[in-house]
């Protein structure tokens, strides 16, 4: 599915409609503020195109206490550091990860600081075609009065050339090769021609744009690039988050940001969060603290996963239960999370509480409790 | 920038807090209090102090222009006043860094006998290394020869490295700097947070190696950095109140007794120049003021007790070890891009084009490394690009090193994760440098050792190429000597010869299986780990046994097992310190009647009888000991081996290959009976084995033990063929089919001749696969693959021969290659089908086929 937004680069907060109802806001409206006070503040040299300057685009990312900015981004500040310095050059960013390790986040906050909009978004599939890239035609239109701009329905990629800005391709490698062989020419040419529109049809990028792309490590496709795509990029690795303090302080954080945003003030209770990140690491690992050997699921448990448990289970104990947040409501999720796609996973799960949880006191103790709901397992 | 003279006299007074003009004072934290602080350490009349952190380019650039500016009477840089005597081979024209001073002590603590070893007491001593690793670049070092330069008396202030004070908290080999303390500041760490750099050496970079300071900033940054450091461990705020640990303060004690011992010669020759004392910053937060408020200090009482054995010299060092170093927070990383910025220094813009220097040689690595996206010259113009944006975002003056850093990966890394980016980086920010010693340098007493004994063993020291030594131990005593110094050097971890073929003691086959081959080379490492072996003592002889004496303390204090005394006594064979041997055969004596576990017992036994077999090139006399400790050891396992029944399990259960306990009961078994009927070398009570042997088959119920027992009762001829095979065919005829095949796996693990010696056997064996059906010869497969896996390809074509007839048709071909998986496939296919002949009326069709089990 491709969409596109009109860019605002000038004014993020005022940018498209309010839709109070649509379920998640475009990071720049949802941040508008902070965009508007780091904005309001920044006396640097910026970049052409770009609405802030690259130490104020990091600051969005890794927070400003001074100005109210919350860190978003948790765990690698170079690897921000070395995003922005890519998109200044004329090399496209890629990057690339394990599942859940925010690369799509990065992309979307990115693309909302230097552009003001990330919206401008190619969603990579088998499917995706040239048209939907760069541009397609209103076919009445184009009956009616020949090829002209108004027939012209352009792609993301295409507006986001016009307005000197971000366009985003999540999921590169999983686009055909040839549909992938198109971005060569528009990242280092910056400009497409459209022969229907005679010499009207040349348009050249506007400085400021640029490409971030994100590509999946699971998906394997990364090597089957072409050589001539791979050097229009600078490749960047996304790591999972390897301290436990930093991924607590993350889910926490984001956590209690996704609640607010539905609507409740609960927080989650320090030992539960302690509880999540813990059986989370020990799952991942394939140890538990004790030094006991798990057999690890092969459910993907990112970080991502762990911020998306957390908030479940807060709104099932305030939909659902007293509204008191217990290893309970975790368990539930987390056999959700788990039970995905390999039916040995609820063993894997299964033995985990059982060698592991069950010793264990505390939150642990409810933690236990959902064994029944495993069902049968062999 | 001019001196201010004496005028404002020295501002660092005994009342502590720097007081920087008439306003209410700033807080000491203050910018304004640090400038006023740096400036004071600057312009001392009598003494200025000058703070560094080791290994800093920046630091060195600046106290080498101090040195040249103030022309000073005296030059202190820290360390122990005992390496005063290297400082003209360090400034020697002809050294070449990085060279490192080391230096060992042996504190002999007060009880623990008179020896260092012997007896169960061990080794009572405790021994410590220390290096001083000095680069081109380490301010140390440039202080020192720009002080030589400007005719300045050269001298080095710190505790001595030989003080008991040392040995409180310290043991073992460890670097003599202070570069932890940087790590572990949390005031530091901090800092870092806030300016947005990954860790202290970033910060250290971003603040001081990249900022292009005067000299009074960077003091006043080093001097900063120092404090903060003080602060951050003690929580105290004022930096003359700030604590250190005890260490530390006996330490900075040394040192301002160094310095006021100098300033008072200052005094009596009249000079004017000041004394500069170049320190670490966490130490030069507290020495102005101590200097200025201590009495001069009464001295310090001699240590009481033993003097300490010490020595010191100076040795080769590497980029690796330095780099390595940083690893144990012990040191500045990436030395090679420090060496970098520091020979380019008079260069506009010496960080720029070390990057240049960096990236070009990186990308051509990667080049010569192949792979498809190798950076391309556009890829290197980007990543210079991509460093100095990074350099601009991060604010820096200068390009740093982690900008290089990230510039590489963001522009060289072409696929998933950067490996090959990260690696060649890291080796090309290492280096490789070695150092030279100076014509002239003393050799520590073990590396000149080492010299003689080489130059008399006519081992040719050559540095080119690797030298391949073949020893015929057996034959030749100087090749016997060798060898024992070859073992030796390894056994305190000098890096000079790898064994690369030891002689096969067991193996009667011929001659060439009894020599030794060694390549031996001699490196930089060679250099470096003999000064740390000198701990262990000045000759190689020495350092040898008083390592080993360590290891058999060691091994005393927590309950060794037989086998590892038996093999210390061989590598103290091996090594030719005999003497060491009847205390350690001693004292496995004493243990063998308490020793609990049987395979440790048989394990010795072997162990002792191969070197036994060995004795004569290990040297015969020293081992005389061995046939009471082997005869010990046999009355042990007699007495182990009944007990040992309830250590199988009763049922016949555990599968073969488990690694069940029957089955190491087996392997003792064999072991120990293996030993008894062959080594002649002891005299051992045979109906003591016998007697032990049949009681276990009283009281076991494993059909593996029983196996074993018949096996070995039959190969020593207790039993003839034909009892075996009754025994067998019992066994075999169970109807729990693990029952047979434990017994075979037994019988076979202790005498597997049996199969074509004992008429009948495999006959028995065929005879019950014929009779079971399909289903349970799938069941039972696993467990008679593995028995008869054991036998070698020759031994299974024997059993073939005997085979074939049995079977009907001549001898079977045997189809190697089948794997059991595709084997059970094939049993399980056939079964299937026959059910569904039958399931259809076909049953008649069985019959008539040839041949009606599944062959594939
Ligand atoms: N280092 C991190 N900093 C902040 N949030 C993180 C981090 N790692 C994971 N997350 C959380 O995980 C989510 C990651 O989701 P996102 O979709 O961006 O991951 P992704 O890498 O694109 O995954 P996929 O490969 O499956 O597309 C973020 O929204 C955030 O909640
Ligand atoms: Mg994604």
């Amino acid at each position: 599915m491709t969409t596109t937004d009109p860019p605002a680069p000038s004014s993020p907060s005022t940018s498209g409609q309010p839709a109070a109802d649509e379920v998640r806001l475009p990071a720049e409206r949802r941040f508008a503020d902070e965009l508007a006070r780091l904005l309001a503040a920044d006396r640097e040299p910026r970049p052409e195109g770009w609405l802030l300057s690259p130490r104020r685009v990091r600051s969005f990312l890794v927070g400003d206490p001074a100005l109210g900015v919350t860190r978003k981004f948790y765990g690698d500040d170079p690897l921000v550091d070395r995003c922005l310095v890519t998109l200044m050059s004329n090399r496209g960013l890629l990057l690339v990860g394990e599942p859940g390790t925010a690369k799509s986040m990065l992309s979307e906050l990115l693309a909302a600081a230097i552009s003001g909009t990330s919206t401008a978004t190619v969603q990579g599939t088998a499917g995706t075609t040239e048209d939907q890239m760069l541009y397609g035609w209103n076919y009445a239109l184009l009956i009616a009065e020949g090829p002209s701009e108004r027939a012209l329905v352009p792609g993301p990629v295409l507006t986001a050339m016009r307005a000197g800005s971000i366009v985003r391709v999540e999921e590169i490698t999983r686009m055909q090769a040839e549909v992938q062989d198109a971005l060569i020419a528009l990242l280092s040419d910056k400009h497409v021609s459209i022969p229907q529109l005679g010499d009207d049809g040349y348009v050249g990028a506007r400085r400021g744009f640029n490409v971030v792309a994100t590509a999946n490590l699971r998906d394997r496709g990364v090597h089957e690039m072409s050589s001539a795509l791979k050097r229009r990029f600078n490749f960047e690795t996304v790591r999972p988050i390897r301290d436990p303090a930093l991924e607590r302080q993350l889910i926490e954080s984001q956590a209690a940001a996704l609640l607010a945003e539905a609507g409740l003030d609960v927080g989650p209770p320090a030992d539960v969060v302690d509880l999540l990140v813990t059986a989370f690491n020990e799952l991942r690992s394939g140890t538990s603290a004790e030094g006991v050997a798990i057999d690890r699921p092969s459910a993907v448990l990112s970080t991502a996963e762990a911020v998306a448990v957390t908030y479940a289970a807060c709104l099932d104990a305030a939909y659902l239960g007293d509204g008191r947040l217990t290893g309970r409501q975790v368990g539930r999720q987390l056999i959700g999370t788990i039970l995905k796609d390999n039916p040995d996973d609820a063993g894997r799960l299964r033995s985990y509480l059982d060698v592991v949880v069950k010793r264990r006191s505390g939150p642990w103790r409810d933690l236990w409790a959902v064994r029944e709901e495993l069902g049968d397992t062999r | 920038m001019g001196c201010a003279g004496g005028a404002g006299g020295h501002p660092l007074t005994a009342s502590g807090p720097v007081h920087a003009g008439p306003d209410p004072s700033p807080k000491p934290w203050e910018p304004k209090a640090l400038r006023a602080r740096a400036r004071a350490l600057l312009e001392g009349a009598e003494v200025v102090w000058f703070p560094i952190r080791h290994h800093s380019p920046a630091c060195a650039r600046h106290v080498e222009q101090l040195i040249h500016r103030r022309r000073p009477w005296a030059v202190l840089v820290e360390g122990p006043p005992s390496f005063d005597d290297v400082i003209g081979h360090l400034i020697d024209p002809g050294a070449a860094m990085p060279l490192a001073i080391h230096a060992h002590v042996v504190n002999t603590l007060g009880d623990g006998g008179d020896g260092d070893r012997g007896g169960d007491g061990g080794e009572a001593a405790r021994r410590r290394g220390v290096y001083f690793p000095l680069c081109d670049y380490s301010p140390e070092l440039v202080a020192l020869r720009a002080g030589a330069a400007v005719g300045a008396r050269l001298g080095f202030a710190d505790l001595d490295y030989a003080d008991p004070a040392w040995l409180d908290g310290t043991d073992g080999a460890h670097a003599l700097v202070d570069e932890h303390r940087y790590a572990a500041s949390t005031a530091l760490t901090a800092l870092a947070d806030r300016m947005g750099c990954r860790d202290h050496n970033e910060l250290w970079d971003h603040l001081v190696e990249s900022a292009e300071l005067d000299t009074e900033a960077l003091v006043a940054a080093v001097s900063t950095y120092g404090l903060l450091t003080r602060w951050g461990s003690t929580g105290a705020v004022d930096p003359g109140a700030a604590a250190a640990g005890d260490l530390d303060t006996v330490r900075e004690g040394a040192m301002v007794a160094r310095v006021r011992a100098w300033a008072a010669e200052r005094a009596e020759t009249g000079a004017t120049g000041p004394i500069v004392v170049v320190t670490g910053a966490y130490h030069t937060a507290v020495l102005p003021e101590r200097y200025a408020a201590d009495p001069p200090a009464a001295a310090r009482p001699a240590p009481g007790g033993r003097r300490p054995v010490a020595g010191h010299g100076l040795v080769r060092y590497s980029f690796d070890r330095l780099d390595a170093l940083s690893g144990y927070a012990a040191g500045m990383p990436s030395p090679a891009w420090y060496q970098e910025l520091w020979d380019l220094g008079d260069h506009p813009r010496p960080a720029a084009e070390a990057a240049h220097c960096i990236l070009r040689d990186v990308a051509a690595d990667l080049r010569a490394g192949g792979g498809d996206g190798q950076p391309s010259t556009p890829g290197l113009v980007d990543a210079h690009a991509q460093a100095e944006l990074l350099r601009r975002l991060r604010q820096r003056s200068a390009v740093a090193r982690t900008d290089v850093a990230d510039a590489a990966l963001s522009c060289f890394a072409r696929g998933e994760d950067g490996h090959d980016v990260r690696s060649a980086l890291a080796a090309r920010m290492t280096g490789d440098r070695v150092g030279r010693l100076p014509p002239g340098a003393p050799r520590s007493p073990l590396a000149a050792d080492f010299d003689r004994r080489a130059a008399s063993l006519r081992l040719r020291i050559d540095r080119a190429s690797p030298l391949r030594v073949e020893l015929a131990i057996h034959r030749s005593e100087r090749d016997r000597l060798v060898s024992r110094f070859l073992h030796g050097l390894g056994s305190v971890g000098v890096a000079y010869g790898q064994l690369i073929q030891s002689p096969r003691w067991t193996s009667a086959l011929g001659r060439d299986l009894t020599r030794e081959i060694w390549t031996c080379q001699l490196s930089a490492e060679t250099d470096i780990t003999l000064a740390e072996a000198s701990m262990w003592g000045s000759t190689v002889a020495e350092a040898v046994g008083v390592k080993l004496g360590h290891r058999l303390g060691e091994l005393l204090a927590h309950q060794p097992t037989a086998v590892s005394l038996l093999s210390l006594v061989q590598d103290a064979a091996r090594c030719g310190v005999h003497d060491a041997i009847d205390p350690i055969l001693a004292s496995l004596r004493r243990r063998i009647a308490d020793v609990p576990d049987l395979t440790d017992v048989a394990a010795a036994l072997v162990e002792a009888d191969l070197l036994w077999t060995a004795r004569r090139p290990l040297d015969g006399p020293a081992l005389a000991g061995l046939p009471a400790v082997g005869e010990q050891l046999h009355l042990r396992a007699c007495a182990l081996i009944p007990a040992s029944a309830g250590t199988a399990p009763v049922g016949a259960s555990a599968g073969p290959g488990s690694g069940a306990p029957d089955e190491q009961l087996v392997e003792n078994l064999r072991r120990v009976h293996h030993v008894a009927g062959t080594a002649t070398w002891l005299s051992l009570d045979d109906s003591l084995l016998w007697d032990a042997t049949d009681r276990l088959a009283a009281a076991t119920a494993s059909p593996r033990v029983h196996g074993a027992v018949d096996g070995l009762r039959w190969h020593n001829g207790r039993v003839d063929a034909a009892q075996l095979l009754t025994r067998a065919s019992g066994h075999l005829a169970a109807a729990d089919g693990a029952v047979g095949s434990g017994y075979l796996a037994g019988l076979l693990a202790v005498a597997r001749e049996a199969l074509w010696e004992v008429d009948g056997l495999l006959g028995a064996v065929s005879d019950v696969l014929g009779s079971i059906d399909d289903g349970e010869f799938v069941r039972r497969l696993p467990g008679l693959r593995s028995v008869f896996a054991l036998l070698t390809p020759s031994e299974t074509d024997r059993v073939a021969e005997h085979l074939g007839p049995l079977t009907g048709g001549g001898a079977a071909p045997i189809v190697r290659d089948l794997g059991e998986q595709a084997l059970l496939a094939n049993v399980e296919a056939s079964a299937a089908v026959a059910r569904r002949l039958v399931d259809d009326g076909l049953g008649a069709w069985l019959a008539a086929a040839p041949d009606g089990g599944g062959r594939g």
